[in-house]
């Protein structure tokens, strides 16, 4: 029951919650941080470099990267700890339709 | 402070996903040169470490140089063998597939062997592993080479 409620939460709200795993963002998002991503950000405006964004890989995961570099609808992205990142120096530049949304709030 | 409140409590009422601030992810993306180049750090640390002249007298200064220098080498030594464990893990148990382990039966040996030598170079000053890391994870690399030829013809 509490699942299907968070389901309904989760497709109504506009913002999700996630918590990161990995080290390719610190210093400034450390593992096991809790963040909020605002979905409807890039809703009428365009994603902007330095935004931090989260960013869909596949159906199910999810991954988070500052954007650095835009060329028209196409982003790339780097982590802030280059040593320990992989990003768009090695999977390429992202699409628009790829951001899930910007991180607005870190817990 | 409204704002702040309010997405609070949505962090409360909001179920946490997972998003990853690392490359395990399915993008396909594997490449053994992190790995080649951290054991061929190992290897050199080791070397270093061996080398380093223990100083003669108990002169002061001379003998915080060479903790200083000791400990840097074992620090970098350290650091390098857990990248090196961390990538051939990653490439082990997210590029290989079954199909891999017929053609190549020694494969999960070799992995295994290569992630065991990351830790005994840590554990212990010994060229000899240190070399034996710097080979095993060639074979690694090898077998993944011919994995990926394999994939384009």
């Amino acid at each position: 029951m509490i699942k299907i409620l968070q389901e309904i939460l989760i497709f109504l709200i506009p913002i999700a919650k996630f918590k990161i795993e990995g080290k390719s963002m610190e210093p400034k998002f450390k593992e096991g941080d809790v963040i909020l991503i605002n979905k409807l950000s890039y809703l009428f405006s365009k994603p902007q470099v330095k935004d931090i964004v989260a960013i869909k890989v596949g159906k199910i995961k999810s991954i988070i990267k500052k954007i650095k570099e835009i060329k028209g609808d196409k982003f790339f992205v780097i982590g802030e700890n280059l040593k320990e990142s992989k990003d768009s120096r090695h999977f390429g530049w992202v699409l628009k339709k790829d951001i899930l949304g910007k991180v607005c709030f870190k817990i | 402070m409204i704002k702040q409140r309010l997405f609070l409590f949505l962090a409360k009422i909001l179920p946490a996903q997972k998003i990853y601030a690392h490359c395990d992810v399915p993008c396909g993306i594997y490449d053994l040169k992190p790995a080649q180049i951290a054991a061929a750090t190992i290897l050199k640390m080791t070397q270093l470490i061996d080398d380093l002249p223990f100083p003669e007298n108990q002169d002061k200064n001379k003998m915080i140089t060479y903790h200083n220098s000791l400990v840097r080498y074992i620090l970098t030594k350290e650091e390098h063998a857990r990248k090196c464990k961390e990538e051939i893990l990653i490439i082990w148990t997210d590029y290989f597939k079954e199909e891999h382990l017929i053609k190549f039966p020694q494969l999960h040996e070799t992995f295994w062997k290569a992630a065991k030598l990351c830790s005994k170079v840590k554990q212990e000053v010994n060229l000899q592993l240190a070399e034996e890391l710097v080979k095993t994870v060639d074979q690694i690399v090898d077998i993944f080479q011919k994995t990926k030829t394999a994939q384009k013809k």
